[in-house]
């Protein structure tokens, strides 16, 4: 590409809300003398934590802004249009002509009450009026993007498909209208990482066949690193970095950009980042951050807290010919003090498994044992791997726990705590942290516990107590959660996905809390993630989960070596790395999960590189690499070892 | 979905049956019997005995709505203990009166509440707005007795435009009731539509500030496109429900209006009925209203399977 046209020139622009009112009135800033540039062909990618006004940044690019916000300076031009003094015609014509956008979260931006065709052939400006016309470019557009029987799918509505599929929908509608620029917004947050290398390898196959020059907003600095030529990093509405990719991201120049990609967990290096320290970089410019990690140590000859056993969950109503239980066959270990990683992709069973421990869910088959459950209440319960209460000794040191958690005692629902993925939603808006946190200290009667201890814990002021949970960032409600979980002093911690919604920074202060709780308190946790590296980070042991059963078990060091499940292999290969060569896309798998596990056989037959005729018929067997490392593969060893994807460091 | 539609069919059957059992019961309940009842106060218990066996009354209860229930399969709905006639005839010609002024409140009424309600939605806190919230918030807060009495006092003695009371008695034709429906069909119309005014103003609102109304937008559409197919199919579910309730408060909101009147239709009747304890015919009348809010829940349900591709394939896909 030698032209050097440029279709995106935002300059000056400062975009606005005004807040309180009479004398309180106030002016906020959302974006603050912004100014980028992109040149035809190119990839620009607006980088930055949450509030850093990056989304608002795109949607100026279409002449859209939240119906509080305004243009107090500045100007935007797309594919040359002033885009804020375009009368609404004009803009209407430049929104169907010049740009289009994939929003963040395609099951919302798809109308629930359209089918498919319907919503593509809105774009379809140029056939208008020619149905037959309209239904076979919208096919081509749904082949395009990959989508599965993409001719029953016109005929489709939005809820019929995946998350990833509508993803794929959503960019479809996109191009249809062949727009001069694309504007994506998160475009693969919350897919699954072989979804979302997938979604990424194909927008990069469009834009470069097409030369379209695109804008992509992320969080993700490993997905900017893949996708982008260009990169903006914005911090409270200001552009601390601007610059060719390879440059920003490879020597950052801003104190900013350097914190923020140190604290970007990796697979290929063990240990927690570090966070980033606004504090010290508001207060001083030429501020370093330390790139020193946090490297978890795991306990040694713990007692185990939790056994699971064949546990069996089935959600069918009647059998469904051709399929098996939801969650199948799994059996694992939680020692005290110890962390162990659940991973998979979305509808593993993850969060099943959870839920089925908590007593939510009953199981189908299987059994739970809690060690020691059944001692009284708060004493003693340290002394519970010793000999237990008089209630367990009786049941042999260990109980196995009713199914549903109305018929368990109050010692082992104590014994049990959860933390949720969405702090803000499992708050109760209108209870004080003290509140929420006293709570269970009165429900199980714990001695020695208070609210001002588990604050501390936790590491927030003992004033927090007093505030609502609409006062706290995110950071602090997700560790007002961790607080109301362990001041019930539990043995095991069920912590479903709680950082994958937060910022990197605020994720790491998350990690080594979550570490050092553990190691102190002798906390089992049970940590239920999708991310690799978080895994990395935080796990001493990992248990990959596919469909419902268990594809790998080991050490993290154990995982990721070079001895994998084809699986477990897969998302690895899939993980995006800032710094990475990005030059080899994945191998064409089927990036699709099937709905519901297979009756016989293993359940990643169907996407497995080296699947075999027995792998459709008999449950793999239990192949032991070494006493702690398990894959379940009909495969022999020599077969499961690769390169390994990333060297240690 | 033919299966999800025939069971909603049978359940509202079911509903029906049901709500006839306890308004037969509740009758039961009442002190005295029709027998005491037509014979007054002073009868000798053998004249009681012997018309509480001409009536049937000496059977036993189950026996008797069982009686009454395939009656009323056959169009059978007794005798009328005042006129001597048969109630399903004299409920039938108030029903027929009564429909006249549902309907036309029915119709005008949820057209004008959809239309504003979208408006006032659309032009959120402008003055179309303002305006269109201030009345329903009246509407609402307002009883319609007091409604009614105004727009008698405003339009038939301040204004000798309408009729303040319907002259013509229960056997009136259509034609000599019609210019008689105004006044009670806008004291109905003006209650009926401030609940489905405020809820469809509420729902617009949301379905507007919906990430996918956002991506329609950004699409280039249309505004027509924009409201009618991607907000209006979206944001009539909710108020389909609160159509249905209001369309079944009708039933009760036109006793009392009709009375006002002195419409000669099922309310006054109702009214008339109670007051001379006609037991039969308040039987039927109530059985009536159950069956209109059944019917109603039922149309709201399934216009909502119709709008909502999510309850018409809930099974399928995935």
């Amino acid at each position: 590409m030698n032209t050097t046209e440029q279709v995106v020139g935002v300059d000056d622009l400062t975009v606005s809300y005004r807040t309180g009112s009479g004398a309180n009135a106030r002016q906020v800033d959302v974006l603050k003398n912004v100014s980028v540039s992109l040149e035809r062909g190119r990839v620009l990618g607006l980088v930055g934590e949450s509030g850093s006004g990056k989304s608002t940044l795109a949607g100026a690019l279409l002449g859209s802004l939240r119906s509080t916000s305004f243009i107090s300076g500045g100007t935007v031009s797309v594919a040359g249009n002033d885009v804020f003094a375009l009368g609404s015609a004009e803009l209407r014509r430049f929104r169907i002509n010049e740009v289009a956008m994939v929003p963040q979260n395609a099951g919302n931006a798809l109308t629930p009450t359209m089918k498919i065709r319907e919503q593509i052939a809105e774009s379809l400006h140029g056939l208008r009026g020619d149905k037959r016309a309209q239904r076979e470019r919208a096919e081509e557009l749904l082949r395009l993007v990959r989508l599965p029987n993409p001719r029953a799918a016109l005929d489709r509505y939005p809820h019929q498909f995946s998350g990833g599929q509508q993803q794929r929908i959503g960019i479809a509608i996109a191009l249809a209208s062949d727009p001069t620029v694309l504007v994506l917004d998160e475009p693969t947050t919350g897919l699954d990482v072989v979804t979302q290398a997938a979604i990424l390898d194909l927008l990069l196959d469009l834009q470069r066949s097409r030369s379209m020059s695109m804008v992509i907003v992320s969080h993700d600095l490993g997905v900017i690193d893949k996708m982008c030529s260009d990169v903006a990093v914005l911090r409270m509405g200001e552009i601390v970095e601007f610059g060719g990719v390879r440059q920003v991201l490879g020597s950052p120049g801003h104190p900013y950009t350097r914190g923020l990609i140190a604290s970007v967990p990796r697979i290929d290096r063990p240990g927690i980042p570090p966070s980033l320290d606004h504090q010290a970089l508001d207060a001083d410019a030429e501020w370093v951050q330390s790139d020193e990690v946090t490297l978890r140590v795991a306990p040694v000859d713990a007692p185990v807290v939790l056994s699971v056993r064949d546990l069996s969950v089935d959600y069918r109503r009647r059998p469904v010919a051709g399929t098996g239980p939801t969650v199948q066959g799994v059996s694992f270990d939680v020692a005290a003090g110890e962390i162990v990683a659940l991973v998979g992709e979305s509808g593993s069973g993850k969060s099943t498994i959870a839920t089925t421990i908590a007593g939510l869910q009953r199981p189908a088959a299987g059994s739970i044992t809690l060690a020691g459950a059944g001692a009284a209440a708060g004493a003693g319960r340290r002394a519970a791997g010793a000999g237990g209460g008089a209630g367990s000794a009786a049941r042999g040191g260990g109980a196995p726990l009713a199914a549903t958690v109305a018929r368990r005692s109050k010692a082992e629902r104590q014994a049990v705590q959860l933390i949720f993925q969405n702090a803000d939603t499992s708050l109760n808006p209108r209870k004080s942290v003290e509140a929420a946190i006293q709570r269970p200290i009165d429900l199980f009667k714990v001695r020695g516990a208070s609210v001002a201890g588990a604050l501390s814990d936790v590491e927030l002021p003992g004033s927090y107590s007093e505030r609502l949970p609409g006062q706290l960032s995110g950071g602090e409600r997700q560790r007002v959660g961790i607080a109301r979980a362990i001041s019930a002093q539990p043995q095991l911690v069920l912590a479903d996905e709680i950082v994958s919604a937060l910022d990197v920074s605020v994720q790491s202060s998350i990690l080594r809390l979550v570490d050092t709780l553990a190691t102190s308190k002798q906390i089992g946790f049970l940590f239920i993630t999708h991310d690799l590296a978080v895994v990395r980070a935080i796990a001493d042991r990992v248990i990959v989960l596919y469909l419902g059963r268990i594809v790998e078990e080991g050490t993290v060091e154990q995982i990721f070596a070079n001895v994998s499940h084809p699986y477990t292999r897969l998302l690895l290969d899939a993980v995006i790395e800032l710094g990475d060569e990005h030059s080899d896309t994945l191998e064409k798998v089927a990036d699709e999960v099937p709905l519901a596990p297979p009756e016989h056989g293993c359940p990643f037959a169907s996407r497995c590189p080296i699947v075999r005729d027995v792998c459709l018929t008999v449950t793999p067997p239990d192949l032991a690499v070494s006493e702690t490392h398990h894959i379940t593969c009909h495969a022999t060893l020599p077969e499961l070892i690769h390169e390994p994807a990333f060297v240690a460091a | 979905m033919t299966l999800l539609i025939a069971r909603r069919v049978a359940l509202s059957v079911v509903t029906v049956l049901l709500a006839t059992v306890l308004v037969f019961t509740a009758i039961q309940l009442l002190p005295g019997d029709a027998a005491t009842q037509i014979l007054g106060q002073n009868a000798t218990p053998d004249a009681v005995a012997t018309l509480r066996g001409q009536l049937g009354l000496d059977q036993p209860a189950i026996a008797r709505f069982f009686s009454w229930l395939g009656g009323a399969l056959h169009g059978d709905f007794g005798t009328s203990l005042v006129s001597h006639q048969s109630v399903g005839a004299e409920v039938g010609r108030a029903l027929v009166n009564t429909s006249l002024l549902a309907v036309i409140t029915i119709v005008v009424g949820i057209t004008l509440a959809l239309v504003l309600g979208m408006v006032a939605g659309l032009l959120r806190d402008k003055w179309p707005d303002v305006a269109i919230s201030t009345i329903a918030l009246v509407g609402m807060s307002v009883p319609e007795f007091v409604v009614a009495t105004v727009l008698v006092l405003l339009f038939s003695i301040t204004i000798p435009f309408f009729p303040a009371v319907v002259v013509a008695g229960q056997n009136a034709t259509i034609a000599e009731l019609l210019p008689s429906v105004t006044l009670p069909a806008v004291a109905l119309i003006f209650v009926l539509s401030a609940y489905i005014i405020r809820m469809m103003r509420t729902s617009v609102i949301d379905v507007s500030d919906s990430e996918f109304v956002r991506t329609a937008v950004l699409k280039g559409n249309s505004l027509g496109r924009i409201v009618f197919k991607h907000i209006l199919p979206s944001a009539m579910l909710p108020t389909l429900n609160v159509i249905a309730m209001n369309v079944a408060w009708l039933v009760g909101g036109v006793v009392v209006v009709e009375s006002i009147f002195n419409y000669p239709g099922i309310g006054t009747l109702m009214i008339q009925s109670v007051q001379t304890r006609d037991l039969p015919v308040i039987l039927l009348i109530t059985v009536l209203s159950a069956v209109v809010f059944v019917v109603c829940n039922l149309l709201a349900d399934l216009i909502s399977i119709a709008l909502n591709p999510r309850l018409r394939h809930s099974r399928s896909a995935r």
